[in-house]
């Protein structure tokens, strides 16, 4: 007699417990457009409290680590090395995310799926695509190949924008404005810190002029690993002449591609071929060896690891800029 | 005829599309030799599952920054050994030990590789092979190897002939059986390692299984099938290669499907067992039937 | 010289109990023996455990220097391997050729010699599967004569084998017996052993009877053989059915 009426009791509550359960996976993180950042509400904070704050990319988690200091908690999503093109969030990432309440991302497609990860993850974190009202993004179009592949070069941008520091500077102030409307409490030391910063940053673009200006016209060519340069090409007077990958890292290249970039660098008189971090060197070593060029690496899509070379924004510019001037001039 | 020519000639051009042919050359051979043994003895899922095994070798190794090639070897041969010594005990079918280890390897390599979230295309490369990447060690390595495995083949030949027809008269003869049948697994496992850059793990097995098997539509004595399939190999590798340079496709696959092409033409036109020929048989015999009425 | 062969209490186990158990004989000049019993009887076990594919847990296989040669059942071969009839025989002198060596003018002599021998040199470069069941049958005995065997260990060779050429392996005996070696057949055929061999040894997992046939096919042996499935008829015949497990048993009349 007992135990029919317990039965029903049980799957009660069972049923109760996953409607609870779903309900509370309702919620999505909200893209917020640039204008609406003035307009967002401060985030609801306890007595001492920090800002939960999430990055994906450890680039990113550097520029944010200087706006806001101590103050904020800061969780960077991908590691030193990780390489964004193909990055997938780990179950603790998906955590972060979903405890987070300002999630800071580079946009412009730089993280694959974000919108389907955003989705799974639930939670009700504000999100900042950074790489909005940056001035004007660069198509991606490296590729020089015959017969390319229609439509996927004319769509895709090139979202590697960290590259200008002016962009950068646009981050702190974006940064800066978001932190400040969500915790209103230390909107003085975010505006201090972020002063200081984009002086810093500006301090930096004069000295990458100064450098770049002292590469002889005919060997401003880069040829890299995938075309992540383009926003320093531009900015700084140089040509991407071509990319070992020339779509994205995660996209193989045919013989046709390698063959047609062997070609342009012997044509062009490129002096290096560059790699990066985040990318397997093997190809670009083959290409450099047959076409008797210099191999130099650089930093591109990530930081290095705590206590090594390149540990934030600034110091992956010096490096590169430094490394290209060396090799080309 | 010029343009011919420089369909031809154009990829030579390049030092990578020539190390990628002689990779390709050197790997349609060997596997086709070694291949004549799987085809035979009805291993091609051992091949296969040694291939997909060689996964955790080669995730291992980029974790712990050694070169991949040792990864994979010693990673190939402990599967080798393994999947033989499971399936010598007897416990269970040796399908079932095979699947058991394949998916065990499997398994264990997609799980360490997760744990890389740099280089991903190399995965890519595991997967489907990087014949484009060859380098000059990587053929030295391949050429060395691979004649080290052809070598074994020729001086063991009779040996291995026998344990694979008739285990029986070797067990009389007292040839030592478990022995050469370690060997013969070792060898494919070499075999396989070898080949991964070129063709990848995906389609390992058909480059073990399909020039062999179109041999042996072709051929009655052991040896003829060895070389028939090596011609096919080498022949479909540089064809393969060919048309994935001109049309832009995946090398690997390209190789593949050549060799497919080959087999098919096989099934078809083989002198004695051609579908073609025995239909065309049956057809004459019916209409002499219907002659002499 | 004539071989000799001696078995001595031989006994093999076999998933904890005993397959063969006690087993002694000797055959001491060219004979022709039959190994009669029912199926699993041990008949294919005394041959494996005699050649050393089996371990006997007690007893010895001795000869005076002669090699036993085991000739496989066409049956239990890969008839689709590519092998020609020349590519098999040759296989049984690879005793004879050692390790990391080739075929010498020699090896190849001899291969044609026993596939004379046996009838089959014009088939020499068919491949193996071209070939009826008889002649697949002949062509593992040269094998045997190929690795210089002089005691041939035969199990079943008649069994898939149509009778024209039953009679061509029996010539092929006789010429062999008359050559001196020893031949030992297993049989299911009763009657053939009663009337074409020159000793039987009734084998039901320990001997039952040795000596000639007369003495060795009594009511009594095949009852303790059979398991109470014979019928003695009379002095000149008699009716034996198999064990009822078997289907491939026919009963025949001996007349």
């Amino acid at each position: 007699m007992k135990q029919k009426r317990e039965k029903p009791r049980f799957w009660l509550s069972f049923g109760l417990l996953i409607l609870v359960a779903v309900s509370s996976c309702g919620s999505t993180p909200e893209v917020v457009p640039l204008s609406g950042i003035a307009e967002l509400k401060p985030a609801s904070l306890s007595a001492g409290e920090k800002l939960n704050v999430a990055t994906t990319t450890n680039i990113v988690g550097d520029v944010v680590r200087q706006v806001g200091g101590d103050r904020i908690a800061l969780t960077t999503l991908m590691g030193s090395g990780v390489e964004p093109h193909s990055w997938v969030p780990t179950p603790a990432n998906m955590a972060a995310i979903h405890d987070a309440q300002v999630l800071f991302v580079n946009g412009a497609g730089l993280e694959t799926n974000l919108d389907k990860i955003l989705q799974n993850s639930g939670g009700n974190a504000v999100v900042v695509p950074l790489s909005q009202g940056i001035g004007s993004l660069l198509p991606e179009s490296t590729s020089v190949a015959p017969g390319d592949k229609p439509g996927s070069q004319q769509e895709a941008v090139d979202p590697h924008v960290w590259f200008d520091v002016r962009n950068v500077i646009s981050w702190a102030k974006t940064i800066q404005g978001t932190l400040s409307a969500l915790d209103p409490a230390n909107a003085e030391a975010y505006r201090a810190n972020a002063e200081a910063y984009i002086q810093q940053l500006d301090q930096l673009d004069a000295w990458i002029v100064e450098q770049m200006a002292t590469i002889p016209d005919t060997n401003r060519k880069l040829v890299t690993n995938h075309p992540a340069f383009g926003y320093l090409a531009k900015r700084y007077g140089l040509e991407q002449v071509g990319a070992v990958y020339p779509i994205s890292p995660s996209s193989e290249p045919s013989a046709q591609d390698i063959a047609a970039l062997e070609d342009a660098i012997r044509q062009h008189g490129v002096p290096a071929v560059f790699t990066e971090s985040t990318v397997s060197p093997n190809l670009a070593q083959q290409v450099a060896k047959d076409t008797g060029v210099k191999l130099v690496s650089l930093y591109s899509d990530s930081l290095s690891g705590r206590g090594s070379l390149v540990t934030s924004y600034v110091d992956l510019m010096r490096y590169d800029v430094k490394a290209i001037v060396d090799a080309l001039r | 005829m010029a343009d011919l020519m420089h369909l031809f000639l154009q990829p030579l051009s390049y030092p990578f599309m020539v190390r990628g042919l002689l990779a390709s050359v050197m790997v349609g051979t060997l596997c086709a030799v070694i291949g004549t043994y799987v085809v035979l003895r009805g291993m091609a899922f051992f091949g296969d599952a040694l291939a997909h095994a060689i996964l955790p070798g080669v995730a291992g190794a980029y974790l712990l920054q050694i070169s991949l090639f040792w990864g994979a070897l010693i990673m190939g041969l402990l599967t080798a050994v393994a999947i033989g010594y499971v399936s010598q005990r007897g416990q269970v079918k040796e399908d079932t030990a095979i699947g058991v280890i394949f998916a065990a390897c499997l398994a264990l390599g997609v799980a360490l590789l997760s744990t890389v979230q740099t280089y991903s295309v190399d995965l890519t490369h595991i997967l489907f092979g990087d014949v484009l990447g060859v380098s000059d060690t990587d053929l030295w390595l391949t050429a060395g190897l691979g004649l080290l495995v052809l070598l074994a083949v020729v001086l063991l030949y009779k040996e291995l002939l026998v344990i694979s027809f008739d285990p029986i008269l070797a067990a009389t003869l007292r040839l030592p059986l478990n022995a050469l049948h370690y060997l013969l697994l070792v060898l494919i496992a070499l075999t396989v390692v070898v080949s991964l850059q070129t063709v990848g793990v995906a389609l390992m097995v058909a480059m073990l299984v399909t020039p062999a098997a179109t041999a042996y539509l072709l051929t009655r004595r052991l040896w003829h099938m060895m070389i028939v399939g090596a011609v096919v190999g080498a022949v479909s590798s540089v064809a393969g290669l060919y048309l994935s340079f001109h049309l832009n496709v995946a090398s690997g696959a390209a190789v593949v499907l050549v060799c497919t092409f080959f087999f098919v033409l096989a099934f078809l036109f083989a002198p004695r067992q051609g579908v073609v020929w025995s239909w065309w048989r049956g057809r004459k015999a019916a209409h002499q039937a219907l002659i002499e009425q | 010289m004539t071989p000799t062969l001696e078995v001595k209490n031989l006994t093999v186990a076999y998933n904890g109990a005993n397959a063969l158990e006690g087993v002694s004989f000797r055959i001491g000049a060219a004979e022709r023996v039959a190994i009669v019993g029912p199926n699993g009887a041990g008949k294919s076990t005394l041959f494996k455990a005699m050649v050393g594919l089996l371990h006997p847990s007690q007893g010895t296989t001795e000869t005076n220097g002669a090699e036993i040669g085991y000739v496989t059942q066409h049956s239990d071969v890969d008839k689709t391997f590519p092998v020609t009839v020349h590519d098999v025989v040759m296989m049984g002198r690879i005793g004879r050729m050692g390790w990391l060596r080739w075929q010498r003018p020699h090896d190849r002599e001899v291969v044609r010699r026993c596939l004379a021998q046996v009838g089959m040199l014009e088939y020499a470069n068919r491949q193996i599967g071209e070939l009826s069941g008889g002649q697949q049958q002949r062509v593992f005995i040269a094998r045997a004569l190929a690795q210089e065997a002089t005691i041939l260990l035969m199990d079943e060779p008649f069994a898939g084998v149509d009778v024209p050429s039953q009679e061509v392996i029996l010539e092929i005996l006789d010429r062999l017996r008359s050559q001196g070696v020893i031949l030992l057949v297993s049989l299911h055929d009763l009657n053939l052993a009663v009337e074409r061999f020159d000793r039987l040894a009734l084998l039901n997992r320990r001997l039952i009877a040795f000596g000639p046939p007369r003495q060795v096919v009594t009511p009594e042996t095949l009852a303790e053989a059979y398991g109470g499935q014979a019928l003695w008829r009379g002095e000149d015949y008699a009716l034996v059915l198999g064990d009822i497990s078997c289907c491939d048993e026919e009963g025949h009349t001996h007349g």
